[in-house]
């Protein structure tokens, strides 16, 4: 629940803003993980980064030479680093719903004292959600919750399934256009808890959208559009949650900033993410 | 023979006696030659000037006791008069006989009430002093005065804020009921009174950390788009700090905003915002005056730490029918008061104000905003009935709401109180006052956008009744006791999916209920002329009841399971012992020191996570799981006046230790959240600080200017790494002025100036790629400050030209906020660049550079 947009829509209009000098101390430099193990069969992906200044102007820079392994109980994969920082699993392998996988990430000496480091992390695959359709229409003045500038022409896709009233369900929803993803930042990720509709039928609920005025949102005729609907557990819908609010920025009702969790140990930053996708296509027609 | 007459009375007045007594006027002259004499001499003196003659009672040693006056021309009766004051005699003139008596000496009580001539208000707070026995009462909160001293001949004045008295002079012999009018009128007298008597009440008051505003002095100052705004006001005086810019919320002396009990003619408001802040929800036209207390807090209130603002309303003119009102940028407003009824018995209030931002919008470009919906409005009434002079009722309300529509989203807020109270006198020492109370806070927010479509309600209610009592034990004591019982109800939130289409299901946050009382007793007691002492005790009781769901928290503050009470069982109880305790000790007639230790609790508190707050802030209760704060404050001050009292100066320092301190976890989800209580963490804070104030009351010059400096800050488990950290109101210097100037009878100019250190904040240190987006890596919690905060605030007040046969008075208001335009950053937010995402920079946002308005105000 945005509620806080609703009120600061009406603060827009006497506040103004602008640029400013902030002179800020150095943090630690400190890991950056970006993992992942999903339900799809393909090689699995860690990328490894140093944290920097806020006001670093350049790509991060990349963690080389990390010995990184991850095992299901049984199974142990082994990863690769294909590119500087970008490790990949030797082997496919697709995630299965109820098995813990652990991460370790080893041979990092992030902060440079002479001592290696050893990073680990678990996490626990989610049974895949059964969406039963989905359905796009058109809004030509469609408002997005957390960017004021996302105001315009705007295809939605609608959700239609039913929440399971047994569980405290999360979901994440992002959507390709012939099978380009189009919503990759973490940030165009929609995540939900089904607080307030646990156990609903849900009949059409907006889950995605597709921004006319972005040259790589555009539908047009015969376009295949998919949507992907992860089952993620509460601690990656938690990170992902804070990252989003972060990203949103301090506002005169937001509550002081703080660390956002991470499920990975020894400080690093980021999330081991597992989760399992469904997805769900359909041609877009324009009449 | 008449203008000698006149000039002798004006000598008189000047000798501070402005009342004759005399039955019959003897206007013989008397030419005294020494500055003081026997009485023999004085009589012997009098026989040869006028040839009166005289007689007294031989036992009394009167002849021996000598009578000062200066050397002056009398007429007889006055210097009878003045004789007979100072000798605490009567005397009676027969012929060209004039006997004197002894007053037999037993204890009498004066009591009664002081009101206002003009418009028979209660003037809460006039004193009633005796100058022969240096001895002196103030009214109570109802007007209601007592005093018992030894009977004899008086002169007893009566005056309110120094620009109103009157001067009696009076033979009390048996208790007597005297009420008093005050005009505003007789400004020889004031001079008098204030060089005679000294009306060093800041410096002579038993209580400290406390300031006393009537509304007059709030509508003088420049106010945020003209609307005059008490608690703006509040926020300009030493020791309080606003939470944030354009932010109803304060902070006083390092406590939390939610720590300030407000209360309006004795009811609670819970939330004192309109416009999200920018404006406050009381109206001054419908208001007498306002009360801080930073601390030493009086034994009759709990429920709060850091502050009671105690705002009364206006009783309704008992003289006339009048009105008065304004025409402003915001909002306008009317005012109607009178008596009601031919014997002036019952008299009524009724205040509206409503805004009109809403045309602002219709300004604007953007088609969305045109169509909004953005208004407020305050409701003020009351009705009060005097049955006798043991009697009285009073019955007032309040009603306000805020109201936000778009054609999507609505969103409404606001409060509604009411207060029946009635003062009945069981004797003239012994004063009772019965209250029934009532307060309400709710919202409600909707949606209607298809499967989102929701609504959103919240609802807070209390119902008290409340019983205290004044007894005027004697003129060095006086002892107040009493109690009250509140029923606190809450509903936090309630959310339910409308329409068809929603998706949303019914969420409901567990309602609960819970009982707090308090009793209490507190005497003033004056031990000789300089030492007067304070000292009460409260005992407080905080029930939760059924019906109630509590869930179990384990020390990481994870659910596990939850316990359900039935309606009406008394599942969870705290008492707490709270002492009050004060000391004035007087070092001179112009200066005093004072100390105060008050110890307070706090049973119900506010999910306030932002600096601001916001009109969603619900406010929950202590529980097996929240134990309720306390708080200990020490404080010692300095106080002394200059220039015959009209520049008072104090200096204070205090030391705070808060328990059972209340903060949010990380990203804590406060609002409809079953858990809310698993998103509380616990610890300690203090604060500490100084207060310099000077309040100046000069003849064209008034207002105050202080220097604060204070510290605040926290311990928490679980915030910080434990670490202890600054409270979001630390702020430690702070500088603020708020001046008038009368240039002449019409023109009035002011300003408003403060200066403060920049409030702490968060910042990143650092970041870390994921996924396309940046992850900030923030620095310890409030280890970085926002630039230094600073403005100024210009008025200027313009009345109409008085016309006699004309009751119409208007005055032209023109104000302008923030006059230099500084922007001082509402908050600062870390983006990235919109060309170069791999660049961050920081942005300030910012309110109100130079915001002009208009006002036009009336009275009729």
């Amino acid at each position: 629940m945005k509620y806080t947009y609703i009120i600061a829509v009406i603060l827009l209009i006497t506040a103004c803003a602008e640029e400013m000098d902030v002179d800020l101390d150095s943090g630690e430099t400190r890991l950056s993980v970006e993992a992942s193990v999903t339900s799809d069969l393909k090689k699995h992906v860690v990328k490894l980064k140093e944290s920097s200044d806020v006001f670093y102007s350049k790509e991060a820079i990349p963690v080389n030479n990390a010995i990184i392994t991850v095992s299901d109980g049984s199974n142990t994969f082994q990863y690769t680093e294909k590119e500087p920082g970008y490790y990949e699993s030797n082997v496919e392998f697709a995630g299965q719903a109820g098995k813990t996988y652990s991460l370790s990430i080893a041979n990092v000496d992030i902060n440079k004292d002479g001592t290696i480091e050893e990073y680990l992390a678990s996490s626990t695959m989610k049974q895949a959600y059964t969406v039963d359709s989905i359905k796009l229409h058109f809004d030509p003045d469609y408002e997005t919750f957390s960017d004021d500038e996302d105001v315009g022409e705007f295809w939605l896709l609608s959700l239609y399934m039913k929440d399971n009233i047994e569980t405290e369900d999360c979901y994440g929803f992002a959507s390709q256009i012939n099978d380009v993803m189009v919503h990759d930042t973490i940030t165009e990720v929609l995540v939900i808890k089904d607080i307030f509709f646990n156990g609903e039928q849900i009949k059409g609920a907006d889950v995605s959208g597709f921004n006319q005025s972005r040259s790589d949102e555009i539908l047009t005729n015969l376009d295949k559009v998919t949507l992907e609907t992860y089952a993620i557990n509460e601690a990656y819908y938690d990170f992902v949650d804070q990252l989003q609010e972060m990203d949103e920025g301090q506002s005169m009702f937001s509550g002081p900033p703080g660390n956002i969790t991470s499920n990975i140990s020894n400080g690093a930053i980021g999330f081991f993410a597992v989760y399992s996708i469904t997805r769900t296509s359909i041609i877009h027609k324009t009449e | 023979m008449k203008h000698i007459i006149l000039s002798l009375s004006c000598i008189i007045m000047l000798l501070g006696n402005t009342t004759l007594l005399s039955q019959n006027r003897i206007n013989t002259i008397i030419k005294t030659e020494n500055t003081s004499y026997t009485f023999n001499e004085l009589m012997t003196l009098i026989k040869s000037q006028s040839g009166y003659n005289y007689t007294y009672p031989t036992d009394s040693k009167l002849n021996q006791k000598r009578i000062h006056l200066g050397k002056k021309e009398y007429a007889l009766d006055l210097l009878l008069d003045k004789a007979s004051l100072q000798l605490q005699v009567k005397y009676r003139i027969f012929e060209k006989q004039i006997s004197f008596k002894l007053i037999p000496k037993r204890s009498v009580t004066i009591s009664g009430y002081i009101r206002d001539q003009k418009t028979g208000e209660d003037l809460i707070g006039a004193s009633c002093y005796i100058k022969e026995l240096q001895k002196g009462t103030v009214a109570n909160v109802y007007g209601f005065y007592s005093l018992s001293i030894p009977s004899g001949n008086y002169t007893v004045s009566y005056s309110f804020l120094g620009t109103k008295t009157e001067t009696r002079i009076l033979e009390i012999s048996k208790d007597q009921s005297i009420n008093i009018e005050l005009g505003a009128n007789n400004q020889q007298i004031k001079e008098i009174i204030v060089t005679a008597e000294g009306k060093s009440k800041n410096v002579e008051r038993a209580e400290m950390s406390v300031i006393k505003l009537p509304v007059s002095t709030v509508k003088r100052l420049p106010a945020l788009l003209g609307e005059v705004d008490l608690i703006k006001t509040v926020q300009m005086l030493p020791g309080v700090k606003p939470a944030s810019e354009g932010s109803t919320g304060f902070s006083v002396r390092g406590g939390n905003p939610d720590q300030n009990l407000l209360l309006l003619d004795e009811a609670p408001v819970y939330n004192a915002a309109h416009l999200l802040g920018f404006f406050s929800i009381f109206n001054g036209d419908a208001l007498s005056d306002l009360k801080l207390y930073k601390g030493d807090i009086p034994a009759s209130v709990g429920g709060r730490l850091s502050s009671l603002l105690d705002i009364r309303m206006k009783n309704g003119n008992a003289k006339k029918f009048s009105g008065n009102g304004g025409i402003g940028t915001v909002s306008s407003r009317l005012t109607l008061e009178g008596p009601i009824g031919k014997n002036k018995k019952t008299s009524f209030l009724l205040s509206g104000r409503r805004s009109y931002a809403d045309l602002f919008l219709k300004l604007s470009s953007d088609e969305d905003v045109k169509d909004n919906t953005v208004y407020f409005y305050d409701l003020n009434a009351k009705i009060n009935h005097r049955f006798n002079d043991k009697n009285r009722l009073f019955v007032s309300a309040y009603m306000g709401r805020d109201k936000f529509k778009s054609s999507d989203n609505e969103l409404n807020f606001g409060n509604q109180t009411v207060t029946i109270r009635w003062n009945h006198l069981f004797s003239n020492k012994l004063f009772s006052n019965t209250t029934l109370l009532y307060s309400k806070y709710n919202y409600e927010l909707s949606n209607r956008l298809g499967a989102a479509a929701f609504k959103w309600k919240s609802n807070l209610e209390d119902y008290s009744t409340k019983l205290d009592f004044n007894y005027f034990l004697n003129s060095n004591n006086t002892v107040k006791f009493g109690g009250i019982v509140t029923y606190h109800q809450f509903e936090p939130g309630h959310a339910f999916g409308l329409g068809e289409q929603s998706i949303i299901s019914d969420y409901k946050v567990n309602e609960s209920n819970a009982l707090e009382s308090g009793i209490y007793v507190s005497n003033k007691q004056k031990i000789g002329n300089r030492l007067t002492l304070k000292y009460g005790l409260r005992f407080s009781i905080f029930n939760n009841i059924g019906e109630g769901t509590v869930y179990n928290l384990n020390e990481n503050y994870e659910v596990g399971g939850s316990t359900t009470y039935k309606k009406g069982d008394f599942f969870n109880t705290y008492t707490n012992w709270e002492p009050r305790l004060g000391l004035k000790y007087t070092l001179s007639p112009v200066s005093s020191v004072k100390a105060s230790y008050s110890r307070t609790t706090q049973y119900m508190q506010l999910t306030q996570n932002s600096t601001g707050g916001m009109p969603l802030d619900v406010w929950f209760p202590s529980s097996p799981n929240v134990k309720p704060q306390k708080s200990d404050q020490f404080a010692l001050g300095y106080f002394r006046n200059f220039r015959d009292n009209t520049i008072e100066m104090s200096l204070e320092g205090y030391y705070k230790k808060l328990h059972n301190t209340i903060d949010f976890k990380d990203f804590a989800d406060l609002l409809l959240n079953k858990e809310l209580e698993a998103e509380l963490r616990f610890g300690s804070a203090k604060a500490y600080g100084f207060e310099f104030m000077t309040n100046l009351n000069l003849n064209r010059l008034q207002g105050w200017f202080g220097y604060t400096w204070s510290r605040t800050n926290r311990t928490i488990k679980g915030i910080n790494n434990g670490k202890s950290y600054r409270s979001p109101y630390d702020v430690p210097h702070d500088f603020k002025a708020a001046l008038s100037y009368k240039l002449n009878k019409r023109t009035l100019i002011s300003a408003n100036f403060t200066y403060s250190t920049g409030a702490p904040v968060t910042y990143p240190v650092g970041r870390a790629e994921y996924q396309g987006a940046f992850i900030k890596v923030y620095s310890d919690r409030n280890s970085y400050r926002l630039p230094d905060n600073h403005r100024l605030d210009l008025a200027l007040t313009v009345k109409n030209k008085k016309k006699p046969n004309r009751k119409w008075e208007g005055e032209w208001n023109f104000s302008l906020y923030n006059a230099y335009g500084r922007k001082n950053p509402w908050y600062v937010t870390f983006e990235q660049d919109e060309d170069n995402p791999k660049i961050m920079k920081a942005e300030k946002t910012y309110l109100f550079t130079f915001v002009p308005s208009i006002t036009y105000n009336f009275k009729f």
